[in-house]
């Protein structure tokens, strides 16, 4: 244990280390104030359940166990230990141990803590309900369910992740092939939770409209929406699952920037389309022709958006620091601000154009001519495109 | 084979000779790099002749593998340039890395793609016909013995087999000039003979090799030139076979300007 405990002290240390670079670099304010506001909120939640009427005390009794049982469902999905757990296996280190290393390494986080704290005040503010004891209790339990749930979701999905048939078979070869650059990089992307997390958003919603059709081509904005936010960090980070060797290769290669840019986006919008496919099936299944090709010129408007934005931001450092990993249990970690800029940049365009509320012949022509005006700024924008570190020009 | 031709400038036009000189395969001019204010290679001025075999040598840390990725275009130098086949890198870097193979010191190998992918990236980046890059392919795979683990991740490969991949990519476009970091580190002593081998063949055929290397032993027999480093500073340089008819070793001068420190008091080891 005591070797663990040194062990657990690097970790604190590498994370603090972390932690005091962020706030020199002046990145750390805008966490404070994001963290502030959603304290505040909180308080707020924990003031209705306490005093508000029973109704309202309800509703917000339930939202708040409702998202903090969503914060702990995917807390052990979005920490990574500082030390991997990959490595500990060059030293002496029992399976046991490298397992203890791994709750620890969660539970040392300043999330954890959070999240524990926030917990504890919720089931306390829930005996101000009706029957407080039962409603206490149920809370605690729902909470520490979706805490168990996230746990023994990320130990299936690394033990899924390490077989042998998802690490060869879920890719197709490279080699006496054409297009060797774009199929590398699908294989590559296609690894990272992101995108299967995507695909099963998607399903979900093609399972929805196939019992009750609810998706007009507006309304179906949305869903796409939300699956270029999920595949958002691929986009905001490109080179976010190759390593200083790997971006080497690529530096070695006699193909300019953009050309290797051009390459990542190709597979990352296949990737797109992949996963939009089950949800636009189920809308041509269920629409008529012209709203099915409605929704897919809105899916073709947000994937211009998607791309551009990921083009416009790429070059922030929040941006580089994304980090994803391919054949581990994480899914990429974004920070909240880069996050809100990057949905909001997405959104812009393909909501202005659900909200004019176009009719006729604009149905078609609004979210066409958007695409047209969003599809030549991006051209424009990738033949800019240089490395972004001190480099040697192409 | 780029000649510069100087144009002997004198009074009877008639008999004026163009001189046809044969340009230098490499030229490093000044070049210097700092990190964190220190600096690790300063003011490197060298000149490489088409067909040579040049040995960069020097202890650990002495600015070596910064200069490889400086030659490569994989480091941009604060000062000076390096010319390949009279390009600058630091304005023509994609004509320059179309005429060079490297290797640089960290492989830089693609952990989910197998050995056969890698050579089809190089295939695609250095536009190699279908035909021709079969057959240097086959005969690469065959030479460095990795024709049946071609189908092997690099991730599943030990480091000698990931060595041989980077050497494989960096022979694959039959380049102009090679640019090797530790060519030889992990690799087999067979290997070893085998790769000097092609070395010595494709340096015969005019291409220019520049390598770094602690295996002296192995590397003696192979170089035409060699330079020694220290503290990012050029502290020798000469010819092998210069060192041969003084009847001196590579080992024995690289000792000779680095002297080997002691380990004394370490008696508790073992």
């Amino acid at each position: 244990m005591a070797r663990l405990r040194a062990l657990l002290r690097l970790a604190r240390l590498s994370d603090r280390r972390a932690w005091v670079v962020k706030r020199s670099r002046g990145e750390m304010e805008v966490e404070i104030l994001a963290a502030a506001a959603a304290v505040y909120f909180f308080a707020r939640q924990l003031k209705t359940i306490a005093v508000a009427p029973q109704p309202a005390r309800l509703l917000a009794a339930q939202w708040t166990v409702t998202i903090l049982a969503a914060a702990w469902a995917l807390l052990p999905l979005t920490v990574n230990p500082s030390i991997p757990t990959r490595r500990l296996l060059i030293y002496p280190f029992t399976k046991l141990e490298r397992r203890v290393y791994w709750m620890a390494s969660i539970l040392q986080r300043r999330r954890f803590a959070a999240f524990f704290v926030a917990s504890l005040l919720t089931v306390f503010a829930c005996l101000r309900l009706p029957h407080p004891l039962l409603a206490a209790l149920r809370a605690a339990v729902e909470l520490s369910l979706a805490a168990g749930a996230g746990l023994l979701l990320a130990a299936l999905l690394s033990n899924f992740q390490n077989r042998e048939f998802f690490r060869r078979k879920a890719a197709p070869p490279a080699t006496g092939q054409r297009f060797p650059l774009w199929r590398k990089e699908l294989r590559y992307y296609g690894r990272t939770l992101d995108f299967y997390i995507a695909l099963i958003v998607s399903i979900a919603a093609a399972l929805s409209e196939c019992f009750g059709r609810w998706l007009t081509p507006g309304k179906a904005t949305v869903p796409f929406l939300l699956l270029a936010l999920l595949q958002m960090p691929a986009m905001l980070n490109p080179f976010g699952l190759d390593g200083a060797r790997q971006i080497d290769r690529y530096r070695l290669f006699p193909v300019r920037y953009r050309e290797l840019l051009e390459q990542k986006h190709l597979a990352l919008t296949t990737l797109f389309v992949a996963s939009a496919l089950p949800l636009i099936a189920a809308i041509a299944w269920k629409s008529s022709f012209a709203d099915s090709c409605s929704a897919a010129l809105r899916l073709a408007l947000v994937m211009a958006s998607w791309l551009l934005t990921g083009l416009l931001l790429m070059h922030t450092q929040a941006a580089r620091e994304i980090r994803m990993a391919m054949g581990s249990i994480s899914g990429s970690d974004m920070s909240l601000l880069l996050a809100l800029i990057s949905a909001a940049l997405l959104s812009a365009v393909p909501l202005a154009v659900v909200l004019a509320q176009p009719a006729g012949a604009w149905r078609l022509l609004a979210p066409l001519g958007a695409l047209c005006v969003l599809a030549a700024i991006y051209l424009l924008a990738l033949r800019r495109q240089q490395w972004p570190t001190p480099s040697l020009s192409d | 084979m780029r000649y510069t031709r100087h144009a002997q400038s004198g009074h009877a036009p008639l008999c004026a000779i163009l001189l046809v000189m044969p340009q230098p395969a490499i030229q490093l001019r000044n070049l210097t790099k700092s990190y964190a204010g220190r600096s690790v290679v300063r003011d490197l001025t060298l000149e490489i002749s088409q067909g040579t075999i040049f040995g960069f040598l020097g202890p650990n840390g002495a600015g070596k593998s910064t200069t490889v990725r400086m030659m490569a275009g994989l480091t941009q130098p604060d000062n000076g340039d390096a010319l390949i086949l009279g390009r600058s890198i630091t304005t023509e870097a994609l004509a320059v890395k179309r005429t060079i193979g490297a290797v640089p010191d960290e492989l830089a190998l693609f952990e989910y793609l197998t050995i056969g992918e890698h050579l089809g990236l190089i295939q695609a980046t250095f536009v190699i016909d279908e035909e021709t890059f079969r057959r240097r392919a086959a005969q690469l795979l065959e030479l460095f013995g990795l024709s049946a683990d071609s189908e092997k991740l690099v991730r599943d490969c030990s480091y000698g087999m990931r060595k041989k991949t980077s050497l494989a990519m960096a022979l694959l476009p039959n380049p102009q000039v090679l640019i090797l970091d530790e060519p030889f580190e992990g690799l087999d002593p067979v290997m070893i003979l085998t790769l000097k081998q092609a070395m010595k063949s494709a340096a015969q055929r005019g291409t220019t090799i520049f390598l770094t290397t602690h295996l002296l032993r192995s590397a003696c027999d192979l170089l035409d030139r060699y330079a020694m480093i220290r503290d990012g500073r050029l502290v020798a340089q000469g010819r092998s076979d210069e060192l041969s008819r003084a009847g001196v070793t590579l080992e024995e001068a690289y000792f000779k300007q680095f002297c080997a420190p002691q380990s004394e008091g370490m008696e508790w080891l073992g």
